[in-house]
């Protein structure tokens, strides 16, 4: 199988097809050195995926600190599953599925245990403190930023988690159709499917930020 | 151009235009029908909105100690795995293959208890089987007596003629 999937005609990523390829061809022969007992090698995938994996996970559950212990999760099933490692897909296919799948099953264990409520103000919280202040903005300024934020952070909460995922992965990880589709077990038509439903609710939730 | 929204279903194309992913070309054709077309204006600007909105959703650092937590978290793991794999020898031993061969043991020292006793009453191969012939008995025991008689007989006849006429 071709670790690197064929671009679709008329569209073109940020980066290059080739250092694309040349970047997915070094996670999974980071991957095999790690499975040959590379440690160095593990810490090199680390340093490379740790932020965005993070990321997207805070951007999942809206909390700093489950965010982390998610994403040391994710990472330690990669770790505990280096001696089966085979590179049959992309090695960020694979990292954002577990992470996906730990991300979903949080958010639904934590509906069950407590409700949406109080999973907002949690969210809020927990948002609020991640938000690095900018001394550019005066106390107005800061204050309708915080507002928007807010309301950006609101937005993306209340979107079903599929379509949650997608947009995210859409939008922070520049992913094509095809990954997400690999990271959440679909079709590329549901993939566009979901987005388009995600963004229809984005763009009326958000169209009085004209 | 077709209207990417009155064609139905391409949508992504205007999605693509604002996520900037469209190659130059595609994104030449498509601003000249932006253009002249209202419904594909006001998608374009609503979604570029949106775009501009999850851009300003910045996330804060990532924690300085992550990685060491993670590394002792491995290493924890790592510890645990190697203690369970001593400790428990269900591990490295199944019970499961004893059984079978414990079972079959079994089945075959019962067939062999129960089959030995008969083996000794199992006539060897060509013999015949033994009958008593009460008839037979009779005859020989008539014959012994009639020996008898005849090994006393020629005592009594020395006896006679040893005695002087």
């Amino acid at each position: 199988m071709s670790l690197v999937p064929p671009q679709p005609s008329g569209f073109v990523r940020v980066g290059t097809d080739m250092t694309a390829a040349m970047a997915i061809e070094r996670d999974a022969e980071l991957m095999l050195r790690v499975r040959d007992g590379d440690e160095t090698s593990f810490a090199l995938l680390l340093e490379r995926h740790r932020g965005p994996v993070i990321h997207f996970l805070y951007r999942m559950v809206q909390n700093s600190a489950v965010a982390e212990e998610l994403a040391q999760e994710v990472f330690l099933r990669v770790y505990r599953s280096r001696e089966t490692y085979q590179p049959t897909a992309k090695f960020t296919t694979w990292l954002f599925r577990i992470a996906t799948h730990l991300a979903l099953n949080w958010i639904r264990d934590r509906k069950s245990e407590r409700g949406q409520e109080s999973l907002d103000r949690e969210a809020a919280d927990g948002g609020r403190l991640r938000q690095v202040p900018d001394r550019q903005f005066n106390v107005e300024q800061h204050l309708l930023r915080e507002a928007r934020l807010e309301e950006v952070r609101r937005a993306i909460a209340t979107l079903p988690e599929k379509q949650r995922a997608a947009v995210l992965m859409h939008k922070y990880q520049e992913m094509e159709y095809s990954q997400i589709a690999s990271v959440l077990s679909c079709s590329e038509s549901a993939v566009k499917s979901l987005l388009f439903r995600a963004y229809e609710t984005l763009r009326a939730r958000l169209a009085h930020f004209v | 151009m077709l209207c990417p929204i009155q064609e139905g279903g391409n949508a992504e194309v205007l999605l693509a235009y604002c996520a900037r992913s469209l190659d130059p070309g595609a994104l030449a054709v498509l601003e000249r029908h932006i253009e002249v077309c209202p419904a594909c204006r006001k998608f374009a600007g609503a979604q570029r909105l949106v775009w501009e909105a999850l851009d300003a959703w910045k996330p804060g650092p990532v924690s300085d100690d992550f990685d060491d937590r993670l590394y002792a978290r491995a290493r924890q793991q790592e510890t645990e795995r190697w203690w369970r794999q001593l400790h428990q020898p269900r591990s490295w031993f199944s019970w499961r293959p004893a059984l079978s061969m414990a079972a079959a043991c079994i089945t075959v020292f019962a067939v062999f208890l129960f089959r030995s006793p008969d083996a000794s009453n199992v006539p060897a191969q060509g013999s015949r089987p033994e009958t008593v012939d009460v008839e037979q008995v009779e005859r020989t025991l008539e014959d012994m007596e009639m020996l008898r008689q005849f090994s006393l007989a020629p005592a009594s006849l020395e006896t006679r003629e040893a005695k002087p006429l």
